[in-house]
């Protein structure tokens, strides 16, 4: 009896000892797939890459009317008005918002610098921050914004009114500005301006003027003073624009190459390419190619109903051309041409003293510039009176001048248009149930299912979740 | 420390009772009454204790029984329980006579244990063999529904090798696992599925299908649900949603060497189309454009609000093609109701399977080989299943015995279909039901690629540019751009058991369940999409040790006792390696990686866990009329924080049988109450606790990493389910109607959960406990032998009702976003699992709909519609029988449930369905102007409470009606002829001299009919994936339906 009692003990001591080691357990549970450190410079490229990856471009450029749909006219008649905001916030600015963090960290900041200076790394990335939250506040309106990007300190963040988050992105460039050191180590992993700090210091007064522009009809003081200082420290030539170069490999490939690989959804609109040609606009050929049956820029129709573009073949119309829609075509972020538009409108309303014409004109040149066309030809567009500045309605001159240019950049087209409310654009004519162009996007389900209590009160305040709501500063 | 302490003294108590105890082995045939043939599977018990075994498939039983035991028992379903006095002899002869459905059976439970079902504290019930080999279902999940009350299984629809899901008693988990832990002969058996959310929701995806297909219906000898948590102690937590326990077919002891030859054919076909329209064909308005003056279809469009099918002779897709025989010919434009049905193809599926086995002195062994093809209905898919099994055991010493089992499943599916929305290679059947032209002759696409191997369709772009749109011919679909899969798989066990001294044994077992899937996805040079390879390779080992120490005593002859100790040691190796193409295939149709135009895609992942567990249970039985059981178990794991990653968690049930307590059991013949209450602690999977960064393709030299969507969680804890359960079983008339009714109630809270949080916080999802979910239910099988002559009929039916409430989530969150694509579903507090969420009609207070001024409804968003769990589910079996044919169908059903519908909705816009043609409300066709008294009127009222009379024309009616969603969501009760067999045994008698044993014959039938439904052109069961994103529909490929035969002859 002994012995087996012995037995039993002995095997339960042995089981025991064969289940109960857990020291392994942490090595065991160590994730191998994924690391725990990475260098702030791969956050950076990511960020950018993301940042482009998340804009609403083509569906801007439907909204203001630079191209058409060819078969599937959703969007261009205005009929889905939830858009998903969700992965701006989860791309790039928790990338931006982390890379801020690491440098701000005692525990990390000493190790960070290999990506270059703090200050610089953090600069750079309340830069792109406010970039990328002007993309999203001049869509939806009211955004989270002082309460976002906290992680599990607010997993509901509350929802800013526009003028405070316009006020806040006057301060952060003007800090960023401030805080960069042109001289010490700039940021690495950086696509946009490969490090050069002098270049990000531009970027960020130019930045400001665009935010400043935006409030001329709601803060004209506000207005005034981050236009007039974004001026003083902003680009100075199209070397200074911010761009984006795409690659030409397949993970890196701009997108509209990528779309027109397998589909041919988006022509150059006849809204676009009428108003180019009637002005003989030597951009029209760059900005689209011939349609293959008359061999000149043909627009399509644009916001009519599928029956009616299910009729029109693709022969019949100008795809958008080549020099924008090449694997490698830069993604357009802000140019030296949009940069003295902003002049011109400021020195239009007296806030500069340089002469508006002469502003304009310039504008229009580097505009030109930008897009390979030679001098001679730019001087002979200039000389036409359908082109000329007219002081009398600065507005409009500006409005359709600073449209035609900002071919590509269809959020800040869009925007502007909005503000400008030149040049003066005809809703779809098939828009569904009659709407009119959006003034702005409502939010998705998938925010009222999480964040229900804030999204509300921001509506609230807002005015109703549709396309029709205007935003403040669009009046 | 503490823990390990507790368990200690708990099992050195049972040690203590260990006393001198004697057995000695009793074995002996049974056979019927009514012809003289063995009987296997019956369930032979010592009297008064819970030790037992089951008859091989010769009749044939071998038993440990303690020396001063009384009697055996021997009982089967439909047979009486015989007793039988045990006296010196150690061979025995029990023969069976016919009885009523029977509640003396033996079933096997947890740990491989056979018990009188009687003694039970908890809700088990099991199927024989027959049951589910009969079927010849690829899918052993699928054989199950409709035959056990609380079971719900949702099968996906037509593509073989396809995804079920099986839920019993509800979802418990908000995030995690819902289905039962499915083991065979004591090895765990890895049941994951691979399939992407787009697969689940609808978007876009390949079903693989679940990986327990693998197991083998032919070598299933009984399967026993044990529906509750309390296996969970001596399985862990994996067992907390149930248990589908698999007994296979063992070697048995005979004279000479036993075969048996199986073979089955079926022949399947689709069951279930849309109602198509055969009035309009493509294009988007009632004429035709002309090309250099002859009238043209309108290629690009992949809808059907064109000209009429009224024969006028135009250019149709093929006449632009050279190698068409109607090149350059105008022809009919008129209407192939059949279309697509002609695309689908009678599926075959045969089964053979060969057995042998036999046994001397202490060895026995059963060698097995399956052999199992099935092509689908979609041409060019294909199933192969090869299953070779073997089990043998060895009696090494008196006192020590080897056994080994070992299955080896090979399995091969070809031809696999992209489904949803926007599979990878194009799902044809979204476009055949949500974007085609009507009057498409499938004939006509049955040449798919011209001799230069170019994709004709009928979607070209132009009569000048025959590249394919949108949508390709489906025949170079699913013939150039297959999906394959292949995976090897072994699991068995080896165990060294040894008698230390009568009535207690100790063994141990190392137990694998390993393999390697492989698959692969191609679009070929020439689609539409760019040519693309993708190959993944998942490996999977789920390796378990195990000890455990038996012991049996019959401590007075009215107290008996069964203890078990047990240790085991889990890991879990996992492996992903997936390799894409980027940028095309730099040799057309090459389909390796390597041929990478750019840098290819790359998953590298691998992931381990291991758990460590002790755990114990006793049961004691009182003269055979009251059992308590106990059980207690620690889990040790892996994945949670140290200091939080040691759980313990206890069970207890009891029985009282009230029915011994009277004498004449005439009317009661069987009384019986139980009761029983478990607690599961549960883990989490690996790597849930620590911030990682997760990388991206390099933007040229420069690496690009990312913050993670998902927040860790450093402070996680385990989880707990606790369930309580009460049950009731009734004999009456001497059994010829028996009740069982049960009751439960499951709380699981401190789940572990991906919570989804607004992404404004940076994160989309964040790694929290919290949560309680409750799910409370009856579960009620009534039994009856209405007639019980030479003819016999018998009833089963069974029907269970689940109620299932998110009664809370985290601190602050009110929802739980499952999945979405378009609506979504949700766990959302204070609402039932799956609840959904979308667009919808905006309603008055009379619950009219609101209509505006323009003839629109009034849409309404963020609206709340049910749920896709079902109210109820059950299934009625009736089975007669009469001199050795039997005939039995089985009818089951679904109550409620919603199912998402795109289906219908896409088929409407694209006005494809029968419902976009007809006569409008003024009895004129509402595909006319409605200048000229056409269009669709919306019924409902205007904002002043007068009836809408605005028309609007049909073809915006039906593309506005896709943005109320509610409108497509759709009840998914379903009454459906799932089963029906019809067997005979032939008479022995035609044998007699010769080394047949028996012959049997069965004509089968599955899904042979929807009785009733809800839901217009689609099935109701429409299941994308066996995970918790179901309700879906979405492109699935058409229901079939299955016929054939099986003869099975024994030597």
């Amino acid at each position: 009896m002994k012995r087996y009692i012995k037995k039993s003990v002995f095997a339960l001591l042995f089981a025991s000892l064969f289940v109960g080691c857990t020291k392994d357990f942490e090595e065991i549970n160590t994730d191998p797939n994924n690391v725990t450190d990475v260098p702030t410079a791969y956050l950076m490229t990511n960020a950018q890459r993301s940042i482009l990856g998340n804009r609403f471009n083509t569906t801007c450029m439907l909204y203001s009317q630079h191209w058409s749909e060819t078969q599937y006219t959703n969007t261009s008649r205005y009929q889905t008005a939830e858009a998903s905001f969700n992965s701006y916030y989860t791309g790039p600015l928790a990338d931006l918002e982390q890379i801020i963090a690491i440098n701000t960290d005692e525990a990390t900041m000493s190790d960070a610098t290999a990506s270059g200076s703090n200050a610089n790394q953090i600069a750079v990335a309340r830069i792109l921050k406010v970039y990328t939250f002007q993309l999203i506040t001049d869509m939806w309106g009211e955004i989270p914004y002082s309460d976002a990007l906290k992680g599990s300190e607010s997993f509901k963040p509350t929802y800013d009114t526009q003028d405070a988050i316009y006020a806040s992105f006057v301060t952060e460039l003007t800090e960023a500005a401030a805080q960069i050191e042109v001289n010490a180590a700039g940021m690495e992993g950086d696509i946009i301006f490969g490090g050069d700090m002098a270049a990000w210091k531009k970027f960020a007064n130019s930045l400001k003027a665009r935010v400043g522009i935006r409030m001329t009809e709601v803060d004209a003081a506000a207005a005034k003073s981050a236009v007039v200082s974004g001026l003083a420290g902003g680009f100075t030539s199209n070397d200074d624009n911010a761009l984006y170069s795409y690659l030409a490999d397949a993970a890196n490939w701009n997108p509209i190459y990528n779309h027109f690989l397998t589909r041919t959804d988006y022509a150059i609109s006849n809204t676009m390419a009428d108003y180019m040609a009637a002005i003989n606009d030597p951009r029209l050929p760059v900005y689209a190619d011939p349609a293959p049956n008359t061999g000149t820029v043909v627009g399509m129709p644009y916001g009519v109903s599928d029956a009616e573009s299910g009729s029109i073949t693709n022969a019949e119309i100008s795809f958008p051309g080549a020099a924008v829609r090449a694997a490698e075509s830069p993604g357009v972020m802000q140019t030296y041409s949009e940069l003295l538009f902003i002049k011109a409108e400021a020195a239009a309303r007296g806030w500069i003293s340089d002469d508006p014409a002469t502003v304009y004109e310039e504008a229009i040149t580097a505009s030109m510039e930008f897009w390979g066309i030679d001098a001679a030809a730019t001087a002979d567009y200039l000389a036409q009176e359908a082109v000329a500045y007219d002081a009398a309605n600065y507005k409009k001159s500006i409005g359709e001048q600073k449209w035609v240019s900002l071919y590509m950049d269809g959020q800040e087209s869009w925007s502007e248009w909005r503000r400008l409310d030149y040049p003066e654009l005809a809703p779809a004519p098939a828009a569904y149930q009659d709407r009119e162009i959006p003034r702005r996007r409502a939010y998705t389900q998938n925010e009222f299912d999480l964040n229900e209590e804030n999204v509300t009160a921001a509506v609230a305040r807002q005015g109703a979740d549709d396309m029709d709501t205007r935003i403040w500063w669009d009046k | 420390m503490k823990k390990i302490a507790l368990i200690m003294s708990f099992l050195l108590l049972l040690g203590a009772t260990v006393a001198n105890a004697q057995t000695k082995m009793v074995s002996g045939t049974v056979t019927s009454s009514e012809d003289g043939m063995p009987i296997p599977g019956v369930s032979v018990s010592v009297a008064g204790t819970t030790m037992g075994t089951v008859t091989d498939i010769d009749g044939v039983f071998t038993l440990k029984v303690p020396q001063d035991a009384k009697a055996l028992l021997a009982s089967f379903v439909g047979m009486k329980t015989q007793t039988v006095e045990l006296g010196e002899g150690s061979d025995y002869a029990i023969v069976m006579e016919p009885d009523l459905v029977g509640i003396d059976e033996v079933v096997v439970t947890a740990l491989g244990i056979s018990r009188e079902k009687k003694s039970l504290g908890y809700s088990a019930q099991q199927l024989t063999g027959d049951d589910i080999a009969a079927v010849k279902d690829a899918n052993v999940v699928n054989s199950l529904s409709g035959k056990v009350a609380g079971v719900q299984v949702t099968g996906s629809t037509g593509t073989v090798g396809g995804s079920s899901r099986i839920v019993i008693r509800g979802v418990n988990s908000i995030s995690g696992n819902n289905q039962p832990l499915f083991i065979v002969d004591g090895t765990p058996i890895d049941n994951s599925n691979f399939n992407s959310t787009g697969t689940q929701n609808g978007g876009g995806g390949t079903d693989w299908g679940n990986s327990a297909a693998d197991i083998n219906p032919e070598d299933i000898e009984s399967m026993t649900v044990l529906k509750g948590a309390n296996a969970a102690a001596l399985y862990g937590s994996r067992a907390a949603n149930g248990v589908i326990l698999i007994t296979t077919k063992k070697g048995t002891k005979r004279k000479g060497i036993g075969v048996s030859i199986s073979t089955g054919v079926n022949v399947t076909t689709v069951a279930l189309l849309p109602d198509y329209q055969n009035e309009y064909g493509g294009g988007y308005k009632q004429s035709f454009d002309t090309y250099e003056g002859e009238p043209v279809v309108n290629y690009a469009a992949d809808e059907s609000w064109g000209p009429k099918m009224d024969g006028t002779l135009v250019r149709q897709w093929y006449s632009w093609y050279e190698d068409d025989e109607d090149y350059g010919q105008m022809t009919p434009f008129v209407a192939h109701p059949n279309n697509v049905k002609d695309f689908y193809e009678t599926g075959i599926t045969t089964n053979n399977n060969v057995a042998i086995e036999g046994g001397g002195e202490g060895t026995l062994f059963r060698l097995s080989y399956t052999n199992f093809k099935q092509t689908g209905t979609l041409p060019t898919s294909e199933l192969k299943r090869n299953t070779i099994a073997f089990s043998g055991s060895s009696k090494l010493t008196d006192k020590l015995t080897a056994s080994a089992s070992m299955n080896y499943v090979k399995t091969k599916n070809d031809g696999i279909p992209s489904q949803g929305y926007s599979g990878v290679q194009g799902n044809v059947v979204t476009s055949f039901n949500q974007w085609f032209q009507r009057q498409i002759d499938m004939d006509k696409l049955a040449n798919y690629k011209t001799a230069d191997g170019v994709d004709r369709t009928w979607n070209i772009s132009s009569p000048t540019n025959l590249h394919p749109l949108y949508w390709e011919n489906p025949y170079w679909v699913i013939n150039e751009s297959p999906a394959n899969l292949q995976r090897d798989r072994v699991f068995g066990n080896v165990s060294l058991k040894y008698d230390v001294l009568p009535g207690l044994t100790v063994q141990g077992w190392a137990r694998t369940d390993f393999y390697n899937d492989r698959r692969e996805q191609r679009i070929a040079s020439g689609s539409i999409p760019q040519a693309w390879y993708q190959e993944q390779v998942r490996q999977m080992e789920d390796n378990n040790f195990e000890f455990l120490a038996t012991y049996t005593k019959n401590i007075t002859s009215d107290f008996s006792l069964d203890a078990n100790f047990g240790a085991n040691k889990r890991v879990r190796n996992y492996y992903n390696n997936t390799a894409s193409t980027n940028g095309g295939l730099s040799v057309p149709n090459f389909f390796n990686v390597t041929a990478s135009v750019d840098r290819p895609s790359i998953t590298d992942y691998k992931d381990k866990k291991v758990v460590n567990s002790l755990y114990g249970s006793a049961s004691f039985g009182y003269k055979s009329m009251a059992y308590v059981d106990v059980s207690l178990r620690n889990d040790w794991s892996s994945t949670l924080p140290e200091g939080n990653n040691s759980y313990l968690y206890p069970a207890v049930t009891g029985t009282f049988l009230f029915s011994e307590l009277i004498e004449d059991k005439s009317i009661l013949s069987l009384g019986k109450v139980r009761a029983s209450w478990s607690q599961v602690g549960n883990d989490t999977d690996p790597y849930q606790l620590a911030v990682t960064y997760s990388s991206g393709n390099n933007y040229g030299s420069y690496p690009a990493y990312s913050v993670p969507n998902n927040l860790k969680n450093a402070d996680l804890k385990p989880e707990t389910i606790e369930t309580v359960e009460f049950g009731a079983e009734f004999g009456f008339f001497e059994n010829r109607l028996g009740l069982d009714v049960t009751y439960y109630d499951i709380k699981s809270k401190d789940q572990i959960l991906g919570l989804s949080t607004a992404s404004t916080s940076g994160y989309s999802s964040a790694v929290v406990n919290a949560g309680l979910i409750t799910n409370k239910g009856w579960e009620v099988m009534l039994r009856a032998r209405p007639i019980d002559k030479e003819f016999t009929w018998d009833v089963v039916v069974n029907w269970a009702k689940n109620n299932n409430k998110v009664v809370e989530l985290a601190e602050g969150v009110d929802n739980y976003v499952l999945a979405s694509w378009g609506p979504s579903i949700n766990a959302k507090e204070g609402e039932t699992y799956g609840t959904w969420v979308t667009d919808g009609f905006t309603y008055n207070e009379d619950g009219e709909r609101l209509v505006d001024e323009d003839g629109y409804y009034v849409r309404s968003t963020n609206q709340t519609y049910g749920s896709y769990l079902p109210d109820w589910t059950g299934g009625v079996t009736n089975s007669f029988s009469y001199k050795g044919i039997s005939v039995s169908a089985l009818v089951d059903f679904q109550k409620g449930g919603q199912l998402y519908s795109v289906t219908n909705r896409y088929g409407e816009y694209s006005g494809l369905l029968a419902s976009t043609v007809g006569n409008n409300a003024k009895g004129n066709p509402m595909r006319d102007p409605v200048s000229e008294g056409g269009g669709m009127l919306a019924e409902g009222v205007k904002e002043d409470g007068t009836p809408n009379d605005v028309y609007i024309e049909a073809v915006d009616y039906w593309k506005a009606m896709r943005n109320y969603r509610e409108n497509y969501l759709y009840d998914a009760s379903f009454i459906k002829l799932r089963e029906v067999k019809i067997g005979y045994s032939l008479p022995s008698s035609l044998f007699a001299n010769t080394f047949i044993n028996g012959v049997n014959v069965a004509l089968v039938g599955r899904n042979l009919a929807i009785l009733h439904k809800n839901i217009p052109n689609v099935d109701a069961e429409s299941a994308y994936g066996s995970g918790n994103i179901q309700g879906f529909e979405n492109g699935q490929h058409p229901s079939t339906r299955t016929m054939g035969f099986s003869v099975n002859v024994k030597f």
